[in-house]
Formats: C-alpha cells, sequence, structure tokens
C-alpha cells in the first residue's frame, strides 16, 4: 500500500465517523483524537474500518503508533 | 379498540413532531414494532407501539406536532386481545382528573399527560424542556374552524360529551389535572409539517376552550388543551424565544394573535430578512441544550443530592481485557467502559434502592437494571439510552449493545423506549476526559454513576509504592431515596466487582 492509497482508507474511515470533519486540512503530526475529538468507541471503529478495508490486525500494543495522520500513514505503508 | 398514545421519552423530553408513519390502517402490528418516526430534541427517534392488534385508524397526521400521551393511532381488537391503555400513574380506580380549575400555579404532580412505556410514568415530571418562567401558555386549540389538513375524527375540541364509552380512567389527552398546561405547547391538531420543532408552536392562539369534562373525556383525538384560566399571554413563549434569538425588538412588533398577543407569525413577520432559514439536521444542539438544561435544572431544584467517590485501582481489570483483546480482531474487542459497566450494572442489581425512580413523593424501583449510558453528540449535546437488564448481559453483549447505542446515537436512530427505559444513568469520561466527575441525577431517577479517565498514580501494593492505573467512580445519590450508607456499598461492590475479573 502507497502513502495516497493509505491516506484514501484513512479518509474514507474518518469521514465516517466525523463526517463534519474538514479532512483535506488535518495537520499531518497533530493528535488526530484531539482534532478530530474523537472518543474510545470512535477511535475503536476507526481501527475497526482500517482493519477491514486492509486486512491489517492493528493490535492494541501498537495504538500508540496510530496517534497522528502521519503515523497511521507511516504504518500502514510499512 | 386500544387507544396507541405518543409514548415518554424521557424526563427532558414532551414532544415530537411525526414525520413519517411506517404502518396503515388494516396492518397487523405487535408489541415492540417500530410504527412511527417522530423528530424531537433529540433528533429523529423511532416509536414503538406496545400493544398487539390491527391498525384501524391513524389519527395524527405527519407534520402534527405531538405531546406525550397524544393518541396516535388505534388498534382494532381482530381477536388479538390486548389490554385497555391506562396511563400509568392514574389510579386504578378510574378516577380522572379532578377536574380542579387550573389555578396557574406550577406543575407539582401528574404530568399533563402520560402513557409511557413499560410503566415508567411520566408522574411528578413537569413539562420539560420549557424554562418554568411563569409563561403563560398560548396553546389554546382552535376551537371554531377545525385546522386545515387535520381530519377531525370524533368529537370537536370544544368539550361536548361524548356519546361513546371513554376509556376507563383516561384524562383527557393533553389536559393537566392540576397546574399549569405545557406552556408553549401549540395544538396537536395543527400542521407543522416541515415547520422545525423548535418553532412549530407558532399556531395562532385563539380563545380558550370551555371547560373540560374530565370525568367523560373525548375517546378521541383532540387538539391539547391548556388550563382555561390561564391568563392571556401577550406573546407566546415560543415567539419570545424566537424573537430573544434573532435580537428582534418586541416594541416593534403588532400582535395579530387574540388580545393583540404577539404569535410566531408576527416574529416572522419582522425578521430581518437576511436571517438565514434554519435547517433541518440530525438534531438542533439549541433545541437540545434547552431540553438538557431543563431536566439539570429541575434536578438541580428538586433533587437533594449527596455525593460519594472512590477510587479503584484496575490493574487486574486492565489485564483481563488486554489479554481479552490480543486475541481479537478490532471489531471484536472490548473497551474498558463496557467493563466499567458490566461491574456497575451487577452492583446495582445488589443494590435496589439506588435503581429506580422518584415518583409522587416516593421510590419506585426499576423492574430491572437498565443502565442509561451517556453518550455524547458531535456538535454538542448529550443522550442516554438505555442498555437494558445490563446486569444479565455478558461482558461481549454489553459492549456490542454499547456500540450499537452510540452508532444509532450519533445517526439519530434511536428507539422511544431506549430513551425512556433507563433505572439508573452512567457517564464515563473516557480517555481524554477529567479524572473525576460529579453527575446530575436525570429525573425521575434517583441515582448516577460517574467514571473518570484512567490515570496512573502511586498506589500501595503490599506494602510498597508502585504505579497503578486507577479510575475514579463518583455516585451522586439521592437523599430522598438513599442515604450515603447505601451509596458507599454500591460503590463497594462495584470495585469488588472489578477487581473479581472472572465475573466480568
Amino acid at each position: 500500500m502507497n502513502r495516497t492509497e493509505a491516506k484514501t482508507v484513512i479518509c474514507d474511515a474518518l469521514a465516517a465517523i466525523a463526517p463534519e470533519a474538514d479532512l483535506g486540512r488535518l495537520p499531518g503530526n497533530a493528535p488526530l483524537r484531539d482534532e478530530l475529538d474523537l472518543d474510545s468507541m470512535d477511535f475503536l471503529n476507526f481501527v475497526a474500518a482500517l482493519h477491514e478495508s486492509t486486512g491489517i490486525d492493528l493490535p492494541e500494543a501498537d495504538y500508540p503508533k496510530l496517534a497522528t495522520l502521519d503515523g497511521v500513514i507511516a504504518y500502514l505503508t510499512q | 379498540m386500544t387507544d396507541f398514545l405518543m409514548p415518554s421519552l424521557g424526563a427532558d423530553m414532551e414532544a415530537g413532531t411525526l414525520v413519517e408513519w411506517l404502518i396503515k390502517p388494516g396492518d397487523t402490528v405487535k408489541r415492540g414494532d417500530v410504527v412511527a418516526v417522530v423528530e424531537t430534541q433529540k433528533g429523529a427517534i423511532e416509536i414503538e407501539i406496545f400493544n398487539t392488534g390491527v391498525v384501524s385508524e391513524i389519527v395524527v397526521p405527519v407534520g402534527a406536532l405531538v405531546p406525550i400521551g397524544t393518541v396516535l393511532a388505534r388498534l382494532g381488537d381482530a381477536g388479538v386481545s390486548s389490554e385497555p391503555t391506562r396511563p400509568t400513574g392514574m389510579p386504578a380506580n378510574g378516577t380522572p382528573s379532578t377536574g380542579t380549575p387550573p389555578t396557574g400555579t406550577p406543575p407539582t404532580g401528574m404530568p399533563p399527560v402520560g402513557m409511557p412505556p413499560s410503566g415508567i410514568p411520566s408522574t411528578g415530571m413537569p413539562p420539560v424542556g420549557i424554562p418554568s418562567t411563569g409563561m403563560p401558555s398560548t396553546g389554546t386549540p382552535p376551537t371554531g374552524t377545525p385546522p386545515a389538513g387535520t381530519p377531525p375524527t370524533g368529537t370537536p375540541p370544544t368539550g361536548t360529551p361524548p356519546t361513546g364509552t371513554p376509556p376507563t380512567g383516561m384524562p383527557p389527552v393533553g389536559m393537566p389535572s392540576t397546574g399549569t398546561p405545557p406552556a408553549g405547547m401549540p395544538p396537536t391538531g395543527v400542521p407543522v409539517t416541515g415547520v422545525p420543532l423548535t418553532e412549530a408552536a407558532g399556531a395562532q392562539p385563539a380563545p380558550p376552550a370551555k371547560p373540560p369534562q374530565p370525568a367523560a373525556p373525548p375517546p378521541t383525538f383532540v387538539p391539547v388543551r391548556p388550563s382555561t384560566g390561564a391568563a392571556r399571554p401577550r406573546i407566546s413563549p415560543v415567539a419570545r424565544r424566537i424573537a430573544g434569538e434573532r435580537g428582534i425588538d418586541l416594541r416593534g412588533v403588532t400582535g395579530t394573535g387574540p388580545g393583540g398577543a404577539i404569535v410566531l407569525a408576527d416574529i416572522e413577520a419582522a425578521r430581518a430578512p437576511t436571517a438565514p432559514p434554519r435547517r433541518r439536521t440530525g438534531f438542533d444542539p439549541a433545541a437540545m441544550r434547552q431540553a438538557i438544561a431543563a431536566a439539570m435544572g429541575r434536578s438541580k431544584r428538586e433533587i437533594p443530592h449527596y455525593y460519594l467517590t472512590q477510587t479503584v485501582e484496575i490493574s487486574a481489570a486492565l489485564a483481563r481485557l488486554q489479554s481479552l483483546n490480543s486475541e481479537r480482531s478490532p471489531p471484536e474487542r472490548i473497551l474498558p467502559a463496557a467493563l466499567f459497566l458490566r461491574a456497575i450494572a451487577m452492583a446495582m442489581a445488589a443494590t435496589p434502592e439506588l435503581n429506580g425512580f422518584w415518583e409522587d413523593g416516593r421510590f419506585r424501583a426499576g423492574d430491572g437494571v437498565h443502565v442509561g449510558w451517556a453518550i455524547a453528540l458531535r456538535g454538542g449535546g448529550l443522550v442516554a439510552p438505555a442498555i437494558r437488564d445490563a446486569d444479565r448481559l455478558s461482558l461481549d453483549e454489553v459492549m456490542a449493545v454499547m456500540r450499537d447505542l452510540v452508532q444509532r446515537a450519533r445517526a439519530s436512530g434511536l428507539r422511544s423506549s431506549e430513551l425512556s427505559d433507563a433505572t439508573v444513568t452512567v457517564t464515563s469520561l473516557g480517555e481524554r476526559g477529567a479524572e473525576t466527575v460529579l453527575p446530575i441525577i436525570y429525573p425521575p431517577q434517583v441515582a448516577m454513576i460517574g467514571i473518570g479517565r484512567i490515570v496512573t498514580r502511586p498506589w500501595v501494593v503490599d506494602g510498597t509504592i508502585a504505579p497503578c492505573p486507577i479510575v475514579t467512580l463518583t455516585l451522586a445519590g439521592d437523599h430522598r431515596a438513599s442515604d450515603g450508607h447505601r451509596g458507599g456499598l454500591l460503590l463497594a461492590g462495584i470495585d469488588r466487582n472489578l477487581q473479581e475479573t472472572d465475573k466480568l
């Protein structure tokens, strides 16, 4: 998966959770949960959506790596 | 023949606009079916029916604003037995409203109407959603010409004694037995299609109706009637509110209502041409804020709260979760909140004094542990749908219900029973919340439990200090129903449940 594909997958997942957000202006290095006001359930749904579209397991132990948009892109493209 | 009434939607909601019928005459319905959709301050709510039978008549047209207790439809028996409906909380002997002339004092006891689902009376709930400012009602129904588009289905709303047998014990719909009518409540017979709920009360006031016939209420749909003794309004509450929101100077507005009263139409005519149209979205944040304010204001006025807090060390509980989740794919994972909720529900079952309602000056125990789960909505606002019989659900089941409720709450897909069934409410601040919350009880419940953010703090383990994950649990209790001793036992029970993780 390349960066563009990863970003598409991520934005699709986030758009379903935070439909009002302007994802095009989401800073790459800012905490996702603060930027988009994601609670625990939102974040779980985000991870579940990434899992569904990529097949990657995203274990809980890796959640800290998913804190920012850049972090998630790096994780999905590794 | 059974009347299907608009159910209660919780203490902070007294009416909704019927936006869709999912049934038609001739359809067979059974208890629990979703039969209509109502737009409310909490978004669109699916209305369930609580009787079984065949639909014989749709009484309320799409677009009407319907207070709780309004007859929405009628069911014929069609060989299926269905119990006659009787508003819970009314005397069983069928004694209806006393017919005492309304005095204009604030509502103290009986609600204006009320056929709540699941036997939860709305008794004791004042009209909520309308600030108790003593504003006179303008919701007098039309007494002469019926509102266009509303087929009068029976007895005209003039107090004419009906010829049929009224439902036993049925109070006149919308007729408060005492006190002030729901201020700002418009006549339900006036179609308000396409008008947001917050503006729907702009119906033209009319002269007060004749005194009702409390002992022989019309068995058919009638518009809500306010008390006949209410002072003649100079401005309708909704007109006042909308004017305030738009910064319109009332001195420059000519009233066209009865007695020169300013009604919503006058405000509409006076509004600035640049005012943007109000868009209907999932819910109106301003309307929801008002509903929350009304319910919480009532809670603070009426409920003598006591507060208890307990710090709980949860390393064992989190280790259990971690172990469970490590073997699960993301959609099957469980959040700490589900674990807390299960521990709380089990402890509630052992502390029945805190699980139920304060009504008519006494406690009524819940018919199960139905935990209201406070869900924050994007854009602001809260809703606390019930997780029914949460003490009997497995951890996976609790998590599944929570996921479903959060998804539906945010998509405006909650059901009427979910908004009125909760016997206690739980709020969890989550990972980004504060460490401690001191909740405000959601009336008529008698307790609310708060869960703070999980933090790592020094903790004494086996005589030495170690960093441990801890959480602060709080209980707000209603001193009319219980005392701190009982509340302390509840918190201790939750703590114990969180340590005995094999039971979770």
